[in-house]
């Protein structure tokens, strides 16, 4: 399957990953860590969703 | 509020918009002052570090939400760690992160036997070969990683999960890699992201 | 600042055996699928320890820990108790990609 061939769908997945490393990964000083960030779904990572924006956006053209 | 975005060595030209920076040694600490806690924040984030990514030769992102009451604290922060910090800018000095996931077929579930025995030794079949397929994969993308960080999956459909440290140089050969691992194995869905800024490897002692 | 590089450097299988058709998980505080909200929860955990279980009982197999009475009667429990969950994710409704629920920081730090 040749999905990079639709920017569209690899940006989908570049922003669900990209909000879960920002969130979950890099340096804390401060030792305080964000459990709830309005309006950004939390529960929203792993591979399994980024197939699923994929296969969402998919289905949708 | 400050809010931190992450360190960096080795910056050149001018910041994105929005985005300072203050030197404490050889760190320099990347700063804002809008402190929004919206998607719209952390999508920002990100790009800020991304543009970091292309305008220095070491990125150690800072999670989101480390917010400072001002640059002064900030400065300060920074000063009574600038050892620890240096040292982590040097391990991901010229490097970005790949992240590798690696998922098979939701068919690989336990299905019955005839007894528990017969059960039991199907299922270790199935661990030890899904182990196998992993650690030839892992093997394969360290030789063009400097380090590497594998996510720890006691249950899930992900076989492998991992974020690799590679030299912007060795890019190529990486991915050229995954490829390979991929062709394969054609049953594997394999998915290879990045160049990411180098979170996964932002450990300060 | 620069636009979003292209991330994803390369995608290969057959993706559409591991996906869903619908938006991700997560646990429903509607009224109308409270049960089925908690349900989901639950399973999620008994699976996730069902899961942990049987690779700790592996492990010592591996390691030869187990004489064959024990692998017996532990292959039978968790046969038996992947059968049974079978049977409530039916009645609930749910998929097995509904019962990966991911605690984001939480999950993380677990």
């Amino acid at each position: 399957m040749s999905v990079v061939e639709q920017p569209r769908l690899e940006h989908e997945v570049t922003l669900v990953e990209l909000v879960d490393r920002v969130l979950n990964k890099g340096v804390v000083l401060t030792g305080d860590i964000m459990l709830s960030v309005a309006g950004v779904d939390l529960v929203y990572v792993g591979l399994r969703v980024l197939l699923t924006s994929v296969s969402a956006l998919e289905e949708s053209r | 509020m400050i809010h931190l975005y992450a360190f960096a060595a080795g910056l050149a030209g001018p910041p994105p918009e929005g985005v300072e920076t203050i030197g404490v040694g050889g760190v320099q600490a990347v700063f804002g002052r809008s402190t929004g806690n919206t998607r719209r924040d952390v999508i920002r984030h990100g790009r800020v570090l991304d543009a970091l990514l292309e305008r220095a030769t070491a990125v150690l992102p800072a999670r989101f939400g480390e917010r400072f009451p001002t640059v002064e604290a900030l400065e300060a922060a920074v000063a009574s760690r600038r050892e620890r910090l240096e040292a982590a800018l040097a391990r991901v000095e010229g490097c970005v992160e790949l992240a590798v996931r690696v998922a098979r077929d939701a068919d690989g579930s336990p299905r019955r036997r005839s007894d528990g025995r017969e059960y039991m030794r199907a299922r270790l079949h199935v661990v030890a070969e899904e182990a196998a397929l992993v650690s030839s994969l892992d093997d394969a993308l360290c030789e063009w990683a400097r380090a590497s960080a594998v996510a720890q999956l006691p249950a899930s459909a992900l076989l492998h999960d991992a974020s690799y440290l590679v030299d912007r140089d060795a890019v190529g050969e990486f991915a050229a890699a995954v490829d390979r691992y991929a062709a394969a194995y054609p049953e594997l869905a394999v998915v290879c992201t990045g160049p990411w800024p180098p979170a996964s490897f932002a450990e300060v002692s | 600042m620069s636009g979003a590089a292209a991330k994803v450097l390369s995608l290969h299988g057959d993706l559409g055996r591991v996906t869903r058709d619908e938006a991700p998980r997560r646990i429903s505080a509607d009224p109308a699928n409270v049960e089925r909200g908690l349900a989901q929860l639950v399973l999620t955990l008994v699976e996730l320890l069902r899961q942990l279980m049987e690779r700790q009982a592996l492990h010592r197999m591996e390691q030869g820990t187990l004489d064959d009475d024990e692998i017996e009667r532990l292959g039978d429990t968790f046969m038996k108790l992947a059968e049974r969950m079978d049977e409530l994710k039916l009645e609930f409704g749910l998929r097995d990609e509904d019962l990966n629920l991911d605690l984001g920081p939480l999950g993380r730090l677990v």
